[in-house]
């Protein structure tokens, strides 16, 4: 007990060793990874992505969160060399609304249908983050930290839909979406 | 240096996309020449005295590996084998670029090419052992988000 203590001491008054600080540029990387989670729209809006993956089942609920990082990187790229788009703002605020209102009404349209909507709406989620990428971030650390972030919201959305295989969980989902739906239309006109 | 993300992305996307072959590693003798050309890149890098390539030329190289893997379309040996050249030699090239002057090229070469080997070794058998549709789908989700990082590196200021 004595040298559990002693050891539990040791390693409450010893700082962390820092090897390899800075190597790899970690801040380019932390602030690819922490971009997508600082607004609620788009977080939101990735979340929903991975719900109606899960209600909709094989194979989208992989395509889905295939296409959105893939079409959101193509808006990224917009945004970054700086061709208008318009309404930007407006148009993340609908895709909350919209991808939460099909989580919501269980929508099952064709799965190309399915992939165009998730891409249109991915389009102006990348846009938005690309117009904010930042000049000095190393940029493959940034945009690998900013895609993993992306693909780990569809995740958890993912996750969370995956409560449909309980009966309950069916209608909790379609509340989750409707949650969703009605924080874009907050969103929208707020 | 082979654990800047812009090599460490290329080599997984190499692996995986060799691995979704189907052929068993030890049977893929694509695999030993990735480290081959990792290496002939190095030592083309010094002996030349190359600057590092352009940064859109590595960008290629993610798009075309990661886009080949998130499409997961049957590839014919031959073009598979003018990538593995390609992109090996190309990232071997910007490593070598980097060598400082005062480090022995063989030895860096040897470890350039080692590391890049396991890195390959362990993605193609990691895909080749992906044989349920979401592991496969996993596989090609991991394809699309390395050709994703290119496609978004490509409008981030210099």
């Amino acid at each position: 007990m004595t040298r559990l203590f002693v050891v539990a001491l040791a390693l409450l008054v010893t700082g962390p060793a820092w090897a390899h600080s800075g190597a790899g540029d970690v801040g380019g990387f932390a602030a690819g990874l922490l971009h997508p989670v600082s607004g609620v729209d788009h977080m939101l809006a990735m979340i929903a992505v991975g719900m109606w993956g899960a209600q909709l089942g094989l194979p989208l609920i992989w395509l889905l969160p295939v296409t959105f990082p893939l079409v959101m990187a193509l808006g990224g790229l917009l945004g970054g060399l700086g061709v208008p788009l318009p309404a930007v703002e407006p148009g993340i605020a609908a895709s909350v609304l919209v991808l939460g209102a099909m989580v919501a009404l269980a929508f099952r349209p064709p799965a190309w249908v399915a992939a165009l909507i998730v891409g249109m709406w991915a389009i102006f989620h990348g846009y938005a983050h690309g117009a904010e990428l930042p000049a000095g971030a190393d940029a493959f650390t940034y945009g690998l930290g900013f895609v993993i972030a992306t693909g780990l919201l569809h995740l958890v959305g993912i996750a969370l839909g995956s409560i449909i295989r309980w009966p309950a969980g069916v209608t909790a989902l379609r509340a989750g979406g409707a949650a969703i739906c009605a924080a874009g239309l907050w969103l929208l006109v707020g | 240096m082979v654990s800047a993300p812009e090599h460490l992305l290329a080599l997984v996307g190499l692996g995986l996309l060799l691995g979704l072959g189907g052929r068993a590693v030890s049977d893929e003798s694509l695999v030993l020449v990735v480290p081959l050309a990792l290496a002939a890149g190095v030592g083309i890098a010094r002996v030349a005295a190359l600057a590092s390539p352009d940064r859109y030329l590595l960008v290629l190289s993610l798009l075309a590996v990661g886009g080949l893997v998130a499409a997961a379309l049957p590839i014919a040996r031959s073009w598979l084998a003018c990538l593995v050249v390609g992109a090996g030699g190309l990232h071997g090239v910007a490593n070598g670029a980097a060598l400082p002057p005062e480090l022995s090229m063989a030895a860096f070469a040897a470890g350039v090419a080692l590391a890049g080997f396991l890195l390959v070794v362990y993605a193609a058998e990691l895909a080749r052992r992906a044989r349920a549709f979401w592991a496969r789908t996993a596989v090609r989700a991991v394809g699309s988000w390395i050709a994703a990082t290119g496609v978004l590196v490509l409008g981030m200021p210099r």
